[in-house]
């Protein structure tokens, strides 16, 4: 499916303050697939990533008074599900989960056997790890911009931090990325010397 | 669609992002940024039954938890009550709206007359007929003006019309992609002018039709069309003329007030021409189209969902 415009998604938005039900729904069809693989990072049981996200829709159905209509739904979407997954994970764990502390779930882990693109294939994989290797904060800054498709307003209103502090994160993960990369290139030189 | 560029940091309007850096260090961030691409891991399928089953899902609890906002009512209520006392009536716009499904006629303090097509509102302050006679518009509407002290003038998308007495009709969604405003003259002359330059305007005549598109700067010259296939949706005919499919369902969306979700979004700008008199359901309509363009629908909670 095409991605949608965040002017449709903006006019969603507005027709969902006046109480208008099909918009809401207009905008389920096109976040939910998207939400739900969100979800998917904090919380391995689909039933309950299905659950969190369809409650994130009715809050913010419920709270659609309220809501800034010219403010992105979108980021109140990914915020509502965000907290929920947290609370989730904190109402679960046996002891309290700090955000730097909790590991999400590497839900990736599907191999191409007989792929003719190993170095490929190898550097991909490394880049997944290098990414869970970031510190919480900024692992889910970057998924958000890189993956999600958010801006840094929408991710500043998602993590609740200021947009400068959105752009230190993602800063900072594309250097720590970098660095890495660095390395595995120089590496990836030796073997072929060697 | 439009605004989709392959970057997503440019899409996402941090087109500056990279410029906080520069020299190698920029080229080094911004060849990482785009080798991470690899690192997405978008595993979970979430299929179209699946969609329509959760989102019944949600219908459910919502229709559980009505009128969810009456502590917030009661406030707004206050809120606007002291609004009123505050501006002493003046200020508050008065509001018709239409709602999806209906078509609504409204008569003026002037006078004059205003059909509203299904899902557009129409806007205009207490002075009107004392101060002035401005009102605003979102989406359709056939106007039936009569003659009076002040010039009645109509916003849609920032263009506005100015007439004395007439008729016409203004079709403005703002749903529209291209924010266009159409002006179709059946009686009389009107002029036609984006807002910001007022001296650029157009004069169109009884039987013309004039267009402006936001982004651009020229109005179109009026030129002769047949007015009343412009105004047949207040007989609830459906008149397309070489209409994208995109506004084609936007158009069912709003009269038969349903969903229509389009899932080849490619075919979105394909064209159609196509009447109908009086159809009662949009089933048969979308038939129609989907014999014609080789496509299927399905029904969905709240509407239909058209695919390849």
């Amino acid at each position: 499916m095409a991605k949608l415009s965040d002017k449709q998604i903006r006019i969603w938005g507005k027709r969902i303050s006046n109480s208008d039900r099909k918009a809401l729904n207009s905008l389920f069809r096109s976040l939910y697939p998207g939400l739900i693989n969100f979800a998917a990072k904090y919380n391995s049981n689909r039933a309950i990533i299905r659950d969190i996200v369809q409650e994130s829709f009715v809050a913010l159905w419920e709270n659609r008074s309220r809501i800034d209509p010219n403010g992105s739904v979108k980021a109140y979407l990914y915020k509502t599900v965000r907290n929920k997954s947290l609370n989730y994970i904190r109402d679960h764990s046996k002891e309290t989960v700090g955000l730097e502390d909790y590991e999400p779930l590497v839900t990736d882990s599907s191999f191409n056997i007989g792929s003719s693109d190993k170095k490929e294939q190898k550097l991909s994989d490394l880049m997944r790890k290098w990414i869970e290797e970031l510190p919480g904060r900024q692992r889910e800054a970057f998924r958000l911009s890189r993956f999600e498709g958010l801006d840094h307003d929408e991710i500043a209103g998602v993590m609740e931090v200021s947009p400068n502090t959105v752009n230190n994160h993602i800063v900072a993960a594309l250097k720590f990325l970098r660095e890495r990369y660095d390395i595995y290139k120089k590496q990836e030189t030796k073997d072929r010397t060697l | 669609m439009k605004n989709d560029t392959s970057d997503k940091y440019q899409k996402n309007g941090h087109k500056d992002f990279f410029g906080q850096f520069s020299g190698k260090e920029k080229d080094d961030l911004k060849e990482m940024w785009e080798l991470s691409s690899q690192a997405e891991t978008s595993t979970i399928e979430v299929s179209d039954q699946e969609i329509e089953q959760d989102l019944a899902a949600i219908q459910e609890r919502l229709t559980k938890s009505k009128a969810p906002d009456i502590k917030w009512r009661w406030f707004a209520a206050a809120a606007v009550l002291m609004l009123v006392l505050a501006a002493g009536l003046l200020f508050v716009p008065q509001t018709v709206t239409a709602p999806r499904g209906e078509i609504v006629q409204t008569t003026l303090p002037d006078g004059s007359v205003v059909e509203l097509n299904s899902g557009s509102q129409l806007q205009y302050n207490r002075l009107f007929a004392f101060a002035n006679r401005d009102v605003s518009l979102e989406g359709e509407a056939f106007f039936s003006v009569e003659s009076g002290d002040h010039p009645f003038i109509i916003e849609a998308n920032g263009s506005a019309v100015k007439v004395t007495g007439t008729q016409f009709n203004v079709r403005s969604w703002d749903e529209d992609p291209d924010q266009k405003t159409e002006v179709a003259v059946t009686e009389g002359e009107v002029q036609f002018y984006p807002v910001n330059t007022p001296k650029r305007f157009v004069t169109i005549q009884k039987g013309e039709l004039s267009s402006w598109i936001g982004s651009l700067e020229e109005l179109t010259t009026p030129k002769p069309v047949e007015v009343e296939k412009r105004i047949g949706w207040r007989e609830h005919k459906l008149l397309f003329h070489e209409e994208s499919l995109r506004t084609i369902f936007a158009e069912l969306e709003r009269r038969f007030n349903i969903t229509i979700e389009l899932k080849a979004q490619q075919l979105a700008d394909e064209t159609l021409t196509a009447f109908y008199n009086n159809p009662k359901e949009a089933a048969s309509v979308l038939k129609d189209i989907c014999r014609v363009k080789g496509l299927r629908y399905a029904k969905t909670v709240d509407g239909y969902r058209v695919y390849k």
